[in-house]
């Protein structure tokens, strides 16, 4: 009877409900399980050392993301533009001499290559790497990952030091190790995340010198500041506490500002602020005199303001920034949920320390202020999101402050520890589904994952053929390229590509390259690029020599290569 | 009115002209533009004449003539639509060309290599139409139908005079006039109207002169005389209809004094012109091999052809040529002697069933045959007349091989029958006028195979032009103005929506009071169709505003590849800057059961607007042999 009964119910229930629900009732049967486990694993641990469980889930996740795959990955995916130009100037220092002042990319611009935006540390660093280890792309990412790695490890020994609570400090790194945003740059080529990481560990080290007055965190927190605005400008946050504090100690503002006295001597400190800011000042300046004397300003090195933009634009750019990218900044229910503990700390602001509230009010409003500034770019450039999460880091530390004062995490751990597996749970294979989206073809953990859309999956999978069918085509070129006779400083022109270097960092040429709809748009196109001597033309995919752009001045060119859709033309 | 048709009273230049005009206006509604062979080129060339250029221009090895923008925009669909096999028109297709203005300001070149070295003749009404009207801004679907029109007009009114003023073999001049090829190529912007015409009034002035009991007078002399100037001009291989100037017998000229300077007087002015003019285009020739490779096809150049070469090769192994003529008129598929009757499309490979076109020949032979009571031709007027056709004939072939064909190709492969319009009639007289018949009534005959072959023309056009090959057609449109309980968009269709990922805007419009709006790295507009099988066809036609943006099909089912189709391309660009994108996508994959899903991304960094979709969905292909 009961077997007919749960036969009957079976069939009704995988008749009538979405498959989701029936895998979701199935797993809440399995969570007492899972709880009873991991409560095992806890009592294990609290026996050994915490760090294990950091190492170990950071293990998990870097599987779950499929990063042993994705490492030797090719820059790929969103923002495989801003990618490419991060390589190319690597790629340029690794094969012209490692001038470190001499940053250039294959685009040659208005006058020629030389161009920078921000302090090439890593793009330089990375070039010293292949020159040791041979050149290979996976070393950046291995790096950024590390740097990444490393400042959860801070944030997570800063919780656990001051909050007492394996399970508070591992809650505060999941929410970073899990955000799709940050799963998806911190094991890239863009500069972002390991700014907000140097960023992340200037904040931990000098929450620690101001617990412990120790003049060695003050340094390193200086120095990791330091490093995080000369990486990338947005990310100041971390430096800006540390300014704030040592100028109110230095100045004598903090009987005023109610901080704490933090430097018995102030000759040393303030030497080394200047210093700090000395460096950032001076590299900026020459940034911009470097690209303003070579006629390139490829890279953005100012503010786009909300208050530059047209009203419709303000509307569209808000629609994306709350549709498009906030989802990915930290998913639906994490922003929600970060939302509620941002009010809730509001709420409880009294009960915070002086550290944590000027930290809470200081992030706060460069958020805010940081969308207004840069407003402009949140039509499709999420990784611009990376630097705002010093915020939810803040407003964690803060939470966990009062969880800690509350002692509300020993009370309630049955509770805790169930929601904190539920939402790691959730965060990490939402976020390992959203990058392998983006990442892999056909990746079975998207098919199988019910929170991405059909619609999602379908553009993804359009996106991958497309771009196998085009770009893709540049990746493998360069030594058929050098059969040829064509040298890397012979000028080509890399039909198509959108953005300045993703073409032509793969074909490893110095040039030029035209985007898709440029070609079919301005006939005019092909005159501009073959003023400033171009002796190559090479097309992605041979149909868009039908393009009028390129009819006019066919004649000009003969065919001198060709391979599937890959054909390479020289100028006559 | 049938009585009236059938009556003895109707006379053969009427009952042309009632036919003519009752068929011929049908041709004018319902023939889409365009949809002739080399139209395109034709109306280039038309309206390169009508700005005064008389010439080709010759760049970058190009041939062509620069023109206003409006034209490439008015070409493309019909461009589009004569190329793609299951194309059908609706009436919006036409209607829009009415929208569309010159837009003289801006320029682009066009390509018509093959018509560039026509003369001005064969496009005069055309040309002259078009200068008249271009002050007037007039759009061009506009300009377009009052060309054709005037065109029309002006070869039944020509045809009408010839067959009225012929003395013999009317009914044969009625029978071929109302051919269903030439009503067909009188409704477009061919040059063959031109050159039908004066053949016409050649022939027939010819034959008047020949029967007329009075001597030839100067204004004569000088009628035939322009004639004679304007039918090389207008196509050079016809020149050896001026052979039939010597079927007028010398005793109407009045002396052979007067006859040899009546020949001189036409012959040399003629052969001076006709020699001036072949030099004069002849420097413009460019081979296809030399020809600007990116433009050549839609030139109207054949593949490999080259006039020097297939010359040196004639000159240099005398018996090539005879092989070619022989080949080309005993070819076993006889391409010509059906589309001299009824052919349709723009290679004319749509034609009447042979039960039709065949049989026609036996009713043009026999009206050849009883036309006329009595043997109106002597011997060497019969001989002179058919030397008229072959020389012709073999000028035709020999300029068709020397300009079209692959250098050897052993064969003339492209004789179209609508080339023989003008000589044809001399060979049915020269059969026809060996062997009198008992005079049967001709009219219900004419009357009855006209009927037959029009009907029958008309289903042609129909079926290629209009009828749906498809059994089943989900027609899906949307201008994104309203969204349903979900959000989603509502489509013309209740059971399809369409899904709005935040994409309804109002910030721009082509229509109504929304489009839909994808910022940089968005998408939307999606919809999925199930049950798709092999041979269905998609089909989407979305206005966009901006750059880049992809419309995407893709898809996939059981025991098949995935399906990927997409396009950023546009086929034009209206004055407010909307690009309207076509994309045509056949289910090839073997698929038991598949779906298709549309959606439009955009790539870009800029936003992007997309406004009045069309997703249409056919399916249940019906297959029908077409001759």
């Amino acid at each position: 009877m009961n077997s007919d009964v749960n036969a009957t119910f079976y069939q009704i229930f995988q008749l009538k409900v979405h498959p989701f629900f029936y895998r979701l009732n199935t797993l809440f049967l399995k969570l007492n399980a899972i709880e009873r486990m991991f409560r095992k694993i806890f009592q294990a641990i609290k026996k050994t050392d915490n760090r294990i469980l950091f190492f170990g889930l950071v293990i998990l996740l870097f599987f779950l993301n499929f990063y042993s795959k994705t490492f030797t990955y090719r820059p790929s995916g969103m923002h495989q533009w801003r990618q490419a130009d991060c390589l190319s100037i690597t790629k340029n220092y690794y094969e012209e001499g490692l001038n470190f002042f001499e940053p250039k990319i294959h685009y040659q611009g208005v006058k020629d290559g030389h161009a920078v935006s921000e302090c090439p540390l890593l793009n330089y660093t990375v070039a010293c790497l292949w020159k040791i280890f041979g050149e290979h792309e996976f070393i950046y990412r291995l790096l950024e990952y590390l740097i990444f790695i490393a400042a959860m490890f801070v944030l997570f020994n800063t919780v656990f030091r001051y909050f007492k609570s394996t399970l508070l400090a591992l809650f505060v790194v999941s929410v970073f190790l899990t955000s799709p945003l940050l799963v998806f740059y911190s094991a890239n080529f863009i500069a972002d995340v390991p700014a907000l990481s140097l960023s992340i560990i200037c904040f931990c080290y000098f929450y620690r010198f101001y617990d412990s007055k120790t003049i060695r965190y003050f340094y390193l927190s200086l120095l990791f500041g330091t490093l995080a605005i000369l990486v990338k400008a947005s990310a100041l946050m971390g430096i800006s506490l540390v300014f704030f504090f040592t100028l109110a100690d230095l100045t004598g503002l903090n009987r005023f500002l109610k901080t704490e006295k933090l430097f018995e001597k102030k000759l040393s400190p303030s030497l080394m602020v200047f210093v700090s800011v000395a460096t950032v000042f001076a590299w900026y300046k020459y940034a911009l005199y470097y690209n303003n004397n070579n006629n390139n300003n490829i890279f953005l090195l100012t503010v786009l303001p909300i208050w530059e933009m047209q009203e419709t634009e303000v509307i569209n750019n808000t629609k994306v920034l709350f549709n498009n990218l906030f989802p990915v900044f930290l998913n639906r229910p994490m922003f929600f949920l970060f939302f509620a503990l941002v009010i809730y700390v509001i709420a409880q602001f009294k009960m915070l320390n002086t550290f944590l509230k000027y930290s809470f009010v200081f992030s706060a409003t460069f958020f805010l202020i940081y969308l207004l500034f840069f407003f402009q770019v949140f039509t499709v450039h999420d990784y611009y999101l990376s630097n705002l999460m010093f915020f939810p880091m803040v407003t964690l530390m803060c939470f966990a402050y009062l969880m800690h004062q509350k002692e509300f995490v020993p009370q309630n751990i049955r509770f805790v520890r169930f929601f904190f597996i539920v939402l790691l749970f959730f965060n990490s294979f939402h976020a390992a589904a959203i990058y392998r989206l983006r990442m892999i073809e056909d990746d079975k953990l998207v098919a199988w994952y019910p929170f991405i859309s059909e619609d999602e999956a379908k553009l993804a999978k359009y996106l991958f053929w497309d771009y196998n069918n085009s770009v893709k085509n540049f990746e493998t070129l360069t030594p058929d390229l050098r059969q040829l006779g064509i040298k890397r400083e012979d000028k080509v022109l890399a039909v198509f590509d959108q953005s300045f270097n993703i073409a032509l960092y793969f074909l490893d040429q110095k040039g030029y390259s035209v985007a898709r709809h440029h070609l079919q748009e301005d006939s005019l196109v092909l005159d501009r690029f073959m003023n400033n001597k171009i002796k190559y033309v090479i097309f992605c995919d041979t149909f868009y020599k039908n393009e009028k752009a390129f009819k006019r001045h066919a004649m000009r060119f003969e065919t001198i290569y060709t391979k599937g859709k890959v054909q390479v033309l020289k100028f006559r | 009115m049938l009585a009236l048709i059938t009556s003895n009273g109707l006379k053969p230049h009427n009952l042309f002209l009632a036919f003519a005009l009752f068929f011929g206006i049908v041709y004018f509604l319902f023939v889409p533009p365009f949809q002739s062979p080399d139209e395109f080129n034709h109306f280039y060339k038309a309206y390169q004449i009508s700005e005064g250029k008389f010439t080709p221009e010759k760049t970058h090895n190009r041939l062509g003539g620069k023109m206003p923008a409006g034209i490439e925009e008015f070409y493309a669909p019909f461009r589009f639509a004569a190329i793609t096999p299951d194309f059908r028109f609706k009436r919006r297709h036409i209607t829009e060309t009415f929208e569309i203005g010159l837009e003289q300001d801006s320029s682009v070149f066009a390509d018509f290599a093959n018509t560039s070295n026509y003369s001005p003749i064969s496009y005069l009404p055309q040309a002259t139409l078009i200068a008249i009207m271009r002050p007037l801004h007039p759009s061009l679907g506009l300009i377009y139908y009052s060309g054709r029109l005037m065109t029309f007009l002006l070869l039944v009114f020509v045809f009408y005079h010839c067959i009225k003023t012929i003395p013999v073999y009317k009914w044969l001049f009625v029978l071929l006039g109302l051919l269903p090829i030439n009503l067909f190529i009188a409704n477009t912007f061919s040059a063959d109207n031109v050159t039908n015409s004066l053949a016409f009034l050649w022939i027939t002035y010819v034959f008047k002169y020949t029967f007329t009991k009075d001597q030839l007078t100067i204004k004569n002399i000088v009628l035939l005389l322009i004639i004679a100037l304007t039918l090389p001009l207008a196509k050079l291989v016809y020149t050896g209809l001026l052979f039939l100037l010597f079927i007028i017998p010398k005793e109407k000229f009045g002396s052979l004094r007067k006859q040899l300077s009546a020949y001189a007087v036409i012959s040399i002015p003629t052969f001076l012109l006709f020699w001036w003019w072949t030099k004069l285009v002849s420097g413009y020739y460019i081979s296809y091999n030399n020809y600007h490779p990116d433009y050549r096809i839609l030139a109207g150049l054949a593949p490999n052809s080259d006039y020097h070469q297939q010359l040196n090769l004639i000159i240099n192994q005398p018996s090539y040529f005879f092989k070619v003529i022989f080949y080309s008129i005993f070819n076993s598929n006889q391409h010509y002697l059906r589309t001299y009757i009824s052919s349709f499309g723009t290679q004319l490979y749509h034609n009447v069933p042979n039960r039709i076109w065949i049989p026609i020949y036996g009713v043009i032979l026999a009206v050849a045959f009883n036309c006329e009571t009595r043997i109106v031709f002597n011997l060497r007027q019969k001989l002179l007349l058919l030397l008229g056709f072959l020389f012709s004939l073999i000028l035709l072939l020999l300029s068709q091989h020397l300009y079209w064909d692959p250098v050897g190709s052993g064969y003339v492969w492209l004789i179209q029958g609508r080339y023989l319009t003008p000589i044809f009639p001399l060979l049915f007289i020269f059969i026809g006028d060996w062997i009198k018949v008992k005079n049967y009534e001709l009219r219900p005959v004419i009357i009855l195979s006209v009927v037959i072959l029009h009907s029958a023309s008309f289903y042609i056009i129909y079926k290629i032009h209009y009828k749906e090959p498809f059994s089943k057609i989900l027609e899906v449109r949307s201008g994104f103005e309203n969204t349903d309980a979900n959000n989603d968009f509502i489509s013309s269709d209740l059971s399809v929506t369409l899904g709005n990922h935040n994409n309804k805007s109002s910030l721009q419009k082509r229509s109504g009071n929304y489009s839909a709006l994808l910022v940089p790295g968005a998408y939307g507009i999606t919809c999925t169709f199930k049950n798709i099988l092999p041979n269905d066809i998609f089909e989407l036609e979305i206005w966009r505003k901006g750059m880049g943006g992809t419309a995407v099909l893709t898809g996939g089912g059981k025991n098949c590849k995935p399906i990927y189709a997409a396009t950023n391309s546009f086929i034009f660009k209206d004055k407010k800057g909307w690009q309207k994108m076509y994309y045509r996508l056949q289910i090839v994959e073997p698929c038991d059961s598949s779906h298709i899903s549309f959606f439009v991304y955009n790539p870009n960094a800029d936003s992007i607007y997309f406004d009045d979709l069309t997703l249409t969905h056919k399916a249940g292909y019906i297959a029908e042999e077409n001759q």
